[in-house]
This record gives structure tokens, C-alpha cells and sequence, in this order.
């Protein structure tokens, strides 16, 4: 192999032979290698001003019209643009970026054995819609009237008529970015799904794909098939605002409550399109430090097919109380908790991986523990919350703010960052220093914890989201304490992340040079060269057993690659 | 892949039977039967031209069962949307 | 249809066919129409329901001109057997009758728009504009985006057209048409579904 360890990003010509020049190889690029880099660079670029909003919103709400430190005074209109902005960044333009547009383009092929995806140029386009997108969305900052700031579930009528939000430009362009983000990931599910389906290197049954695969291949379906409707939906709110028609305006013959249909039939497979690559990311990681087979399989692909089922039919419970059909509640109910019977498999099931495994504490072992143990908690409040009753009063108050940072943090953030350190070797070639890895990890842990404990309680004392100035309730103001808890564990959380970002880019420039499995894992992509070689595989590999031989009785080593065979003791 | 040999004389047979049934969907409009089985009618004559295009143009009766997954399991979830709809926003009043 | 659901152990090549005996385009291509049946289906399934939300919408409904709906129709029918035939023509080798064929579809493609075109100006003539009532801003927004579908198509066709005249069409022919027309025949299911519920239900309701 050429000397590509040493350098960042792989060389990946376009055209086999052809020497290909810089925009080609790294911007204008078709290799799945180098678009998965790039929308990783997107994610970790947006979560930067994701967080940073956060910073915004947790000293606002500590210290409620105290002009926050490094920024200034916030007023209560630009508050709630911060709160609408930090949900959209953080879903489509942090979450799904990494999780899928990343891991998904990075590994699918490699994981199958293939070549590269489906569909390599409407790959590239799909990353380069999600850079338009993102562009336009930071520059509804910008505008007059500044950004989007009806929630990032942008409810009608105050999303319906500019004048109530008092900005124009800024929810036109929001609406705009997400139509395009759309897109981006419309198109990377097409190419995801056919890929997994028609590219399998021989031997590579359906049986025999690494978890990680199925899940992402799921999660693209439930996004294909939840966001049409509200693509129609979104439509319909930008011609009410530019055009002025009245499909959200009860005078006009529109409903209001159509739009939270369309956004939440899509909005709850949402959670599930994030979710479950990151499960796919820890169900990788979980085997390789317990060396240990992964648990049940074949029931965790069952329950990921019908996880996926039953979340279509479970959006109204974001409704309980929007004044919609009461009839309408208690079906959504019960449907709400049987989900959680498939997730239940599944974190069972990866607990039972962990039993009597021969457990090692490396950075992506840790972050997938902590992601393991923190969206238990999630889950759990998500019972509650999933009961018509208890949502009356739990409803858009800090409990929910709480129940979705502890299930979509841990999948996101340290299903995110496992992930990273996992596969940061094959990716660029270097090791990242383990030492800082489990400073980041202490510090993420800790303080994650510590900002969104509070928040359950100031939630069940009452306390409703989205409110600028607390204190102009008087029976929230002793919840201060709570408040200024939470925005020290928020600071701390920002600054905990200076080790990573350290780690990043010094392991880039002099971190160790990577072997070709660092972690001795089986799934195919640690067959190969770290980065990996262009091609891919020298030629095509035979697969001849599934992904989880670990500690296989017989075996000389404890793991086995999907494409080894064994001597037996009875011969070859 | 599949290898569909119908004749040129085929798909013009079901032309013809396209065209009859956007002439009978017409006429149906103008009958003096109850407003409800005017539509229904409308509606199924719809879904029997849209499945003469499905099945012979778009050649899915030769596909795959994963095509008609592919293919069935969106239309499944617009209709379990659009019912679950029903008595919230058209019989809201 | 073949009765086994299985998905086998596939060779490598993109593009050829794997063990699945499924061509990787079309499956691709199935796929982007699962999300278009999702989008197009939301937005009637709104129509629909807020049609009858609101009473049927009949004195609206009664100004659509459905004579030139059914024209309309019958254009994109007509436009869909030329498509297929274009297609028969691949397979048997008659390289005029693609050329013919390709050229009707992007010519009843077109006729379907200049029609769509005459129809609205005359709307605006009378005063029926997208913000006379939801009706109409249903009617024009559904129309729209079909009548963009179209065009995306007639796009494709065309290319499709100039690439069979300048001989570069004939090396994968089969299969570039196959997934062609299979858009074009989704475009014209789609308006199956719209001529009733726009022009049809004009009498009843």
C-alpha cells in the first residue's frame, strides 16, 4: 500500500488511472470515503454553533436579563429564533450528518464489500444540496428580522403569518434549508438502500451484514417514507407566508393542527432515523471490547423492522393536548408503549452482549457504555410522557426538554463520538491519543448528567419550555438553583469538549500511525488498509461467516474476519 | 431482470381500455345516482386505470417482490395517515 | 412475479445484475418513487381532507373547466403508450421507432403543459387565482408541482431523444429507457389520481 496513512484524507481519483486534480479528488469527489469526511465536517462544523447556541439559551435562563457573557443582551424574540435554531441544527444538520451521512457513507460499502455506493454521483450531490442547505440556514441568522423563531417544529399560525414572528426572511430561508436537507438525505437513502441490497460482495447475506447496515438502512427507509408528507406540508406554510394563501387559516378554510400532523408523522420516525444508527454504531462497538458475539441478532433486525413499523403510527402523542380528537388519544397511547418493547429488546439485548464478556475500557467502549446507560434514562421518561394522561401535565414543560436530551444526546453525542474513535483509524489513518479520549469521556459524562438532571425536576415542578424570562412566573423563580445548575454543567460540557477537539486534528498532523485493525474486529472494513486503498479491495472478498466470531471455540485468535476460513481439526 | 415481451399491440389494447375508462369515469359524473356512489365509482374506475398503468406499462407484473414492498408499502402509509386524519380534520365540526 | 422473498448472495458488479436478479437502477428507481408516492400522496391526503372539512368546496369546484381536464388527460395517457412503445422498440431493435416514439412522448409532454398553461391564464382571466380560496390554492399547488413533474420528465425524454439521434443512446438503451419510462408512467398515475378529485367532483359535490 502507498504511504497513505500519513495523510488526512485518501487520494480517491474519480476515474481509476486518470491522476485526478485537487476539486476532483477532495471537493468535487464521488468516492463514498471522502463524502462521508465531508458530511462529517458539516456536522462537526454546525454543532459548534449548535452548541453555541445552547450556551446562549442555558446563561438566559440562569440568569434571565442578564446580558450574557461574550454575546450580550438577548431579547425575548431572538431567544426563541436561538431555541428554534438550536433544535434544527441539532437534528438535520448535526445528528443526521454524522450519524447517517458520515458513518452510513463511510462504512456501507466497506461493511458489504463493496466498491463504493450505488449511485457515487448522486452521492456527491447529496452532500453538496446539504452544504447549500446549511448555507442558507446560517444565513437566516443574518436577515432582517433575524432567524426562524416559531420552535423547530414551526407551528401555524405563528410560523403561518410573518408578522407574528416579526421576521420574513428568516423562517422562508429555514423552510427552504429543510426542503433541502430533504432532499439531501432522500437521495442518500435511495443510494444507502440499493447499496445494501445489490452491491453484497459473495458470501454477504443478508444474515451475515453487520447490524450496523440493517440499521441504517432502516432508519433511510423511515426517512423516505415519513417525510413526504411533510414536504407537501412545509410547501403548503412557505406559499401561506410568500403567496398568502390560507392552508393553516381556520378563516381561510385551513387547520392549524394539519401542519402538527404532517410535521410530527414525520417528526417521531425522525427521532427513530437518528436513533437507530446510533444503536447500529454501539452494536458494533459492543462485541469488539467484550469480544464476545453480538446477542440475539436475528431478534434485534426483527426489532429494528418493527421498531421502524410502529413508530409511523405513533405521532399524535406529541398532541395530546393540542386540542385534537380526544377519541384520537388513547390508540396513539397504547401504540406509543408497545415501542417500547422493541427498543427494550435491543438494550437487553446489547446488555446481554456485555454479560461475562472479557470487557476492556477503551474510548468507544466508554462512550458506548455511557450512551447505553444515559438513553436507559431517556427511554424510561419517554414511558411517561407516551401516557395520554401524564403528558397533560408534562407536556412542553422541562421534563420533555429533559426526556430528549437524554435520548438523543447519548445516541447523537456519545453514539457519535464512540463511533469517531472507533473508526478514526480507518478513516484518517492515525490513532487518536486514548488518554485525552477518556478525559473527553469523564468530562462528557459528567457534566451531560449534571446539565439535564435539573431539568426533570423543574419539570415536574411546572415549568414550561420555551420561556424567555422565568421569573415573570413567580412560582418559577425558586427554580433558579436548578437553572444555574444546569448552565454550569452546560459551560463545563462546551469546555469538556476541548480535549476532543485537540485530540482531532493533533492525531491528524502526529497522532500514531494506524495499523490495519487496531481493534482486531471482524466486519470487513478492518480487512483493509487504514485509510482504506483505492480501490477498496484488492478484489472482491468472499464472505464465509457472520460479523460476530468473536471468542469463536476452535479459532487460534478471538476474533475471526467475515472472510476467513478456518482450519478445522478434521482438515480445510 | 425481467424480461417482458409484450407486443406493441398489446400496450395499444390497453390504451384502448384506458381511454374507455376515462370516458366511462366522465359519464359517471352525469348519472343520476347518489352523490356517494358517483364517487366511489369515480374513485375505483381511478384506481383500476392507475393499476392497468402500474401493472403493464410500469411492468410490476413481472417484478419482484421486493419492487411491490418498494412500491405498496408508501401507498399503505398514506392511507393509514389520511384515515387516522379522518376525524380530526374532516369531521372536526 | 417470482414467489420467494429471497435476496441471495450477490456478485459484485454495480450497475449488472446481482443474484438478485434486481437491476441496481431500478431498484434505485422504485425507491425515489416511494418518496414521491409519500410527498404527492400527503398533499391530496390534505386536500382531501380538508375538502371535506369545508363542505365540499363545490361553488369553487364548478369553475374548473373539466372538458379540457379530460383532454388533458387523454394527452398524458396517449403520452404514457407512446412511452411504452418507445421502450417495445428498444427490445426489437427498431431504432426509427425509438427515435419516433421519444419524440411523440416529449410532444404530448409538452401539449400537456401548453394546456395546463392555457387553462390557468383563462382561470386568471375570471378571476380564479391561487388566493380566491383554498380550493384554488390547492388546485394550482397540486397542478404545480405535478405539472414541474413533468417537465423533469419531458427533460429526460429529451435528453434521452437527442442522445438516440446522436447514437450514444443504443450501449445501455434497454435499461435507460426502462427507468424513464417508469417515471413517466408514475407521472401519468399521479394525474389519474388528480383528474377526479379536481375536475370530476365538480358535479357531485
Amino acid at each position: 500500500m502507498e504511504a497513505q496513512a500519513a495523510s488526512a484524507l485518501p487520494a480517491a481519483p474519480a476515474r481509476h488511472g486518470a491522476e485526478a486534480g485537487f476539486w476532483r479528488k477532495y471537493v468535487f469527489s464521488t468516492d463514498h470515503k471522502v463524502i462521508a469526511k465531508q458530511y462529517l465536517a458539516i456536522g462537526l462544523l454546525m454543532s459548534v454553533i449548535g452548541g453555541f447556541t445552547a450556551y446562549l439559551i442555558r446563561v438566559e435562563l440562569a440568569w434571565p436579563g442578564k446580558p450574557v457573557m461574550g454575546w450580550g443582551s438577548i431579547a425575548p424574540g431572538p431567544y426563541l429564533g436561538l431555541v428554534t435554531m438550536h433544535g434544527t441544527i441539532m437534528v438535520f444538520f448535526v445528528a443526521m450528518p454524522i450519524l447517517l451521512g458520515a458513518f452510513g457513507n463511510f462504512l456501507i460499502p466497506l461493511m458489504i464489500g463493496a466498491e463504493d455506493m450505488a449511485f457515487p454521483r448522486i452521492n456527491m450531490l447529496s452532500v453538496w444540496t446539504l452544504v447549500v442547505a446549511s448555507v442558507l440556514l446560517l444565513a437566516s441568522f443574518f436577515v432582517p428580522g433575524g432567524a426562524a423563531a416559531a420552535g423547530w417544529t414551526g407551528y401555524p399560525p405563528l410560523s403561518d403569518v410573518p408578522s407574528y414572528t416579526g421576521g420574513f426572511w428568516g423562517l422562508n430561508l429555514w423552510l427552504l434549508a429543510l426542503a433541502l436537507e430533504f432532499s439531501a438525505f432522500l437521495m442518500g437513502g435511495v443510494n444507502f438502500i440499493t447499496t445494501a441490497i445489490n452491491l453484497r460482495t459473495p458470501g454477504m447475506t443478508l444474515w451475515r451484514m453487520p447490524l450496523l447496515v440493517w440499521l441504517e438502512i432502516t432508519a433511510s427507509a423511515l426517512f423516505l417514507i415519513s417525510v413526504g408528507p411533510l414536504v407537501a406540508g412545509a410547501l403548503m406554510l412557505l406559499v401561506d407566508r410568500i403567496a398568502g394563501t390560507g392552508f393553516y387559516n381556520p378563516a381561510r378554510g385551513g387547520d392549524p393542527l394539519l401542519w402538527q400532523h404532517l410535521f410530527w408523522f414525520f417528526g417521531h420516525p425522525e427521532v427513530y432515523v437518528i436513533a437507530l444508527p446510533g444503536f447500529g454504531i454501539m452494536q458494533e462497538i459492543l462485541p469488539v471490547f467484550s469480544r464476545k458475539p453480538v446477542f440475539a441478532y436475528r431478534t434485534i433486525v426483527y426489532s429494528t423492522i418493527i421498531a421502524g413499523f410502529l413508530s409511523l403510527v405513533v405521532w399524535a402523542h406529541h398532541m395530546f393536548i393540542s386540542g385534537m380528537d380526544p377519541r384520537l388519544a388513547t390508540p396513539f397511547s397504547i401504540m406509543t408503549i408497545l415501542i417500547s418493547i422493541p427498543f427494550s429488546i435491543m438494550v437487553f439485548a446489547m446488555i446481554a452482549t456485555l454479560w461475562r464478556g472479557s470487557i476492556s475500557f477503551e474510548t468507544p467502549m466508554l462512550f458506548t457504555l455511557g450512551a447505553l446507560s444515559s438513553f436507559l434514562v431517556g427511554g424510561v421518561t419517554g414511558i411517561f410522557l407516551g401516557s395520554q394522561t401524564a403528558d397533560i401535565y408534562l407536556h412542553d414543560s422541562y421534563f420533555v426538554v429533559a426526556h430528549f436530551h437524554y435520548t438523543l444526546f447519548p445516541i447523537v453525542f456519545f453514539g457519535g463520538f464512540a463511533g469517531i474513535y472507533f473508526w478514526y483509524p480507518k478513516m484518517f489513518g492515525r490513532m487518536l491519543d486514548e488518554r485525552l479520549g477518556k478525559i473527553h469521556f469523564v468530562l462528557t459524562f459528567i457534566f451531560f448528567n449534571l446539565t439535564f438532571i435539573p431539568l426533570f425536576f423543574a419539570g415536574f415542578a411546572g415549568a414550561p419550555r420555551r420561556i424567555y424570562y422565568p421569573f415573570g412566573y413567580d412560582f418559577l423563580k425558586p427554580l433558579q438553583p436548578l437553572h444555574v445548575l444546569s448552565t454550569i454543567g452546560a459551560v463545563a460540557l462546551l469546555a469538556g469538549q476541548l480535549p476532543f477537539v485537540v485530540n482531532f486534528f493533533l492525531s491528524m498532523l502526529r497522532g500514531q500511525e494506524a495499523p490495519d485493525n487496531p481493534w482486531h474486529a471482524n466486519t470487513l472494513e478492518w480487512t483493509v488498509a487504514s485509510p482504506p486503498p483505492h480501490p477498496n479491495f484488492p478484489s472482491p472478498p468472499t464472505v464465509v461467516r457472520g460479523p460476530y466470531d468473536y471468542s469463536l471455540p476452535g479459532a487460534a485468535e478471538d476474533w475471526v474476519p467475515q472472510n476467513r476460513r478456518l482450519r478445522t481439526l478434521a482438515g480445510a | 431482470m425481467s424480461t417482458v415481451n409484450d407486443t406493441g399491440y398489446f400496450y395499444c389494447e390497453i390504451w384502448a381500455w384506458l381511454v374507455g375508462l376515462l370516458v366511462a369515469g366522465t359519464v359517471i359524473v352525469f348519472l343520476p345516482i347518489p352523490k356517494l356512489l358517483a364517487l366511489t365509482l369515480v374513485f375505483a374506475v381511478a384506481a383500476v386505470k392507475a393499476g392497468l398503468v402500474i401493472r403493464h406499462y410500469m411492468h410490476l407484473k413481472a417484478e419482484h417482490v421486493l419492487i411491490y414492498l418498494i412500491a405498496l408499502l408508501p401507498v399503505l402509509f398514506i392511507i393509514i395517515m389520511a384515515i387516522s386524519l379522518l376525524p380530526d380534520i374532516a369531521f372536526r365540526h | 412475479m417470482e414467489a420467494e422473498f429471497t435476496l441471495g448472495t450477490p456478485s459484485l458488479t454495480p450497475q449488472g445484475d446481482a443474484i438478485t436478479r434486481l437491476p441496481t437502477g431500478k431498484v434505485g428507481i422504485w425507491i425515489f418513487l416511494a418518496g414521491e408516492i409519500m410527498i404527492f400522496g400527503g398533499l391530496i391526503s390534505c386536500y382531501i381532507l380538508l375538502r371535506i372539512a369545508n363542505g365540499g368546496w363545490a361553488a369553487d369546484a364548478a369553475h374548473v373547466n373539466w372538458q379540457i381536464g379530460t383532454l388533458n388527460t387523454l394527452v398524458l395517457l396517449t403520452s404514457s403508450l407512446t412511452m411504452i412503445l418507445a421502450l417495445a422498440a428498444v427490445r426489437a431493435g427498431n431504432r426509427d421507432g425509438v427515435k419516433l416514439y421519444l419524440a411523440s412522448t416529449v410532444a404530448l409532454g409538452l401539449l400537456f403543459l401548453l394546456v395546463k398553461a392555457y387553462e390557468y391564464l383563462a382561470h386568471f382571466r375570471e378571476g380564479f387565482t391561487p388566493l380566491t380560496g383554498t380550493f384554488w390554492s390547492f388546485y394550482y399547488l397540486m397542478t404545480g408541482l405535478h405539472a414541474l413533474h413533468v417537465t423533469g420528465g419531458i427533460v429526460v425524454n429529451l435528453v434521452l431523444l437527442i442522445m438516440a439521434i446522436r447514437g450514444t443512446l443504443w450501449a445501455r438503451a434497454d435499461r435507460r429507457m426502462e427507468y424513464a419510462g417508469i417515471y413517466w408512467h408514475f407521472v401519468d398515475v399521479v394525474w389519474i389520481f388528480l383528474f377526479p378529485l379536481l375536475y370530476l367532483s365538480l358535479k357531485l359535490t
